[in-house]
Order: C-alpha cells, then structure tokens, then sequence
C-alpha cells in the first residue's frame, strides 16, 4: 500500500522524472532517514549505506540523487552526536584526522568519477560493497570482547608511523564496564584502504565509515566502539568533500534533501544514547544481516537495468 | 579461573604495558585538542539544529502548496543565482530555505577541520597542523572543482 502510494507520486513528465510532493512521501523518506541515522549511529556508518537502497528500491528516487542527498544525511548524523563521542573520549582524533587525508583524496577521486557513471554499474558497485561489509562484520562479531577479555588491544606495540605521531587512546565501555585502552597499529593498512573506503563514499554516499571502521577494528588494533566513534568524525568530513562538489552541481535535490537531514539527526541522536551500552557482537550481528539483504536488492536492481536479468525478490 | 580473576588479570596486564610506555597513555596534548574539539563540536551542533529547524519551516511551507518537482540537476541550479535565490528568501519559498540549510549542514565539516588547525597550531604540534592542513586542503580543492563545473 505505501510502495503504491509513492509509486504514484513519481510521474513521468517529458524527458526527465518529475515528483509530486505529498505527505506519504515526505513522512516515508523522514521515518526511513530516521531509522537509517539509528543504525549508523549505533554502527558508526553514515546513515547512507541504508538510505541509498532506501530512497532507490522503495522511493525510485534516482541512484545520483539518491547518492548526493545521502550524503547530507551523512554530515547530520557526524554533527548530530560527533561531541558525545568525543565527551566519553571514544573519538580518537588524531587517528581520524590523518585518515582522513587518503579518505579525502579518495572522496574527490569517487566523486568525479560517480558523475560519469551508468546507473547500473553504481548499483553493482553498492551491491558488492555491502556484500564485502556484511561479510566483514559478521566474521568478526565475537572477536572485539575476546579481543577486550585478553588485553589484546593494550599489549599491541605501535608501527613507526603511529609512534611517531602518538596515536593511541583510551574510553571507559559501559558495555564491559571497565576502561579499554589500545594502541594504534597497521597504519599502512589503515592508509591504503582509507582511499578505497574514500572512492566508496564519493560514488556511493556512504561516508566511508563501512570500510574504515571494519579496518580500524580488525586490522589497526582499534577496539570496534573507538573505530565507531572515530569512524564518527571522519565520515561528516569525507562527505563534505563529495557534498560540496554535488551541491555545486546541483544534484542535492533541496526538497529531497530536506527530510532527508531531518529525519537522520533525529535518528543518530536516538542511537548515540544507547550505542555504548550495546555488545558489539549484537551490533555486528544485526548490521551483517541487513547489509547482505540489502546487497541482495541492490545487485537484483543493477541486473536487471544493466542486462535485464530478473532474480527472484526476497520479501 | 573465574570470570572476575581473568578480568583483574587482564588490567594488571594492560597496566604493566602501560608501565613500560608511561608517554602512552598519560594525558598530552591530543586529550587537550580533543576537549576543544568536544567543545567545538557543541557549537557545531547549535548550527546542525538551526539547519533541522529550517528544513522542517520549508518541508511544511512546501507540503501547504503540494506541487510537481522535476528530479533534474537543473531545477537545483536555477537558485544558484543571487537575485533568485533573495527573491526566493524573501517570499519563503521553500527551496530557496532548504538551499540556505543544506549549504549550512555542508560547511560545518568544513570549520570542524579549519579548527583542528588552529587548536593543533596553538599547541604547536606541527606534525598535526600539516595532516589537518592537508585535509582542509582538500575540501578547498573540492570546492573549486564544484565552482569550475557550475562554469
């Protein structure tokens, strides 16, 4: 019943699709940003990773508009609890700052390149993202509390880049309830995939935070709710690069746009409360379920607009 | 061994590493940075909600008179323009508000990374104010790039 009303309110008008601005459309597009801004706060993504499939497979919005309004709704989440992260000092900024300059690098570069691009091969492209994330977080669900549980995270010494700029840190988690203290390690890693984590959020509008903080987490020596709160203020920022150039361009709908923002600061602030109190296994567990159904919608609609190939719908 | 000894081994553990790399885990300057950077990201909130309180003046203006919006690149454009954007300000048309917002909510990242600058400079950790240089280098970069293709 809402997939048709909303069906309805897209028309074709001419050569390019035109939208009719009614309540079911705005109050769905506010509810989905809302529970996506929940979601990334409690994951530290952009609220985009869920919103993009949202806004395409549900609204038909399309996929560039869909990416650029996404990733206003990145930097509103980033803003919305940025500083309760840094409050409980979760946020190691230092480390997110000297990501930041591949990740950056890597928004520009998936920007320019995202304004050139087929639909379908964007909807390919997120499909095999979201399968790669969901993979990621679910093998390694249980291993942040083991990893807490035998001081893995404090014992790790630091590579010559991470010495050299003093990059460690140190949160209370409420969860286990004790301090975690880490040091940072494997920048290389870190640095290398920071660009591609970059390119995903120019192309896609998913701030990066998929790509970053599985790799803070697994292979920097940094504890999953340190990668979140850092992953936090990198994510705003990388989208900003992307944002800046999309507005210029004129692909940020504003009406769009609007409900979109909305509705992600009040879900990121709702999932900022209760992010810290929750187990990572339960957060990894949840995030790797929706991202591969979401994969599974995505590569289904890329098929069948690039060669016409129907898979089965789940759901 | 019970649950509570291996958690009271486990601290002992990360105390004696951190004995012997005392420099790591004492208070220094990047804890001073991120408090100022807490602080600021206060501030920062304070235009991220006056941004949401704009959207939703405009979402409810637009929803008074539903009307057909082409989904077109051009049709954002067409308030890139000072005279149509004032024009739009003054009459409360929606998307000129929302235009207002969105350039708002886009820019705060910007001025977070222009204050890591300047509160690393203050401490005069150098090595800081190069990496967060180099990223607010490229924002600017970004910047131009979306100028050159208004052009």
């Amino acid at each position: 019943m809402i997939q048709r009303l909303v069906w309805a309110d897209l028309v074709e008008g001419g050569a390019t699709v035109q939208m009719q601005y009614s309540y079911s459309f705005v109050l769905l597009l506010t509810g989905a940003a809302c529970g996506a801004g929940f979601l990334g706060a409690l994951l530290g993504v952009g609220a985009g990773i869920f919103l993009v499939p949202v806004m395409v497979l549900l609204l038909h919005l399309p996929v560039k508009i869909a990416v650029a309004c996404a990733l206003v709704s990145v930097i509103a989440t980033s803003n919305a609890k940025g500083s309760a992260y840094m409050d409980q000092r979760i946020t190691n900024e230092k480390l997110a700052m000297i990501l930041l300059i591949p990740t950056t690098a890597g928004a520009l570069s998936g920007t320019i390149l995202m304004l050139y691009l087929r639909e379908w091969v964007m909807l390919l492209v997120f499909a095999v993202l979201l399968a790669y994330v969901s993979y990621t977080a679910f093998s390694t669900r249980n291993a942040d509390e083991t990893r807490i549980a035998s001081g893995d995270f404090c014992r790790a010494g630091p590579d010559r880049l991470s010495a050299s700029l003093d990059l460690h840190g140190e949160y209370h988690d409420s969860a286990a309830g004790r301090p975690v203290r880490y040091v940072v390690n494997g920048m290389a890693v870190g640095m290398s995939t920071a660009y591609v984590a970059g390119l995903a959020s120019g192309m896609l509008g998913v701030g990066g935070g998929v790509v970053n903080v599985p790799i803070m987490n697994r292979y920097m020596s940094v504890p999953m709710k340190a990668a979140i709160g850092t992953g936090k203020l990198m994510i705003g920022i990388t989208a900003a690069v992307s944002a800046i150039v999309f507005l210029l361009a004129g692909w940020i709908h504003f009406l769009v746009v609007g409900p979109v923002a909305l509705g992600a600061t009040v879900g990121a602030t709702l999932g900022t409360m209760v992010m810290n109190r929750v187990p990572s296994a339960v957060l990894k567990g949840l995030f790797a379920v929706l991202t591969i159904y979401l994969a599974y919608a995505m590569l289904a609609k890329g098929l069948l607009l690039g060669f016409a190939i129907a898979l089965p719908r789940l759901g | 061994m019970t649950l509570s000894q291996e958690a009271n081994d486990t601290e002992q553990a990360c105390r004696d590493a951190a004995v012997s790399r005392d420099e790591v885990f004492l208070p220094n300057a990047a804890e001073q940075v991120s408090q100022e950077s807490a602080r600021l990201f206060k501030a920062l909130l304070g235009g991220a909600i006056l941004s949401s309180a704009i959207y939703a003046v405009a979402i409810l203006r637009e929803l008074r008179t539903p009307r057909l919006v082409p989904l077109a690149p051009e049709w954002s454009r067409q308030y890139y323009n000072a005279l149509n954007l004032r024009h739009g300000l003054l009459t409360g048309d929606p998307a000129a508000l929302m235009l207002v917002a969105t350039f708002m909510m886009t820019l705060t990242p910007v001025v977070r990374v222009l204050a890591s600058v300047c509160g690393y400079r203050r401490l005069n950790d150098r090595k800081m104010v190069v990496v967060c240089g180099t990223v607010l280098g490229v924002m600017l970069l970004s910047l131009a790039l979306g100028l050159v293709r208004i052009k």
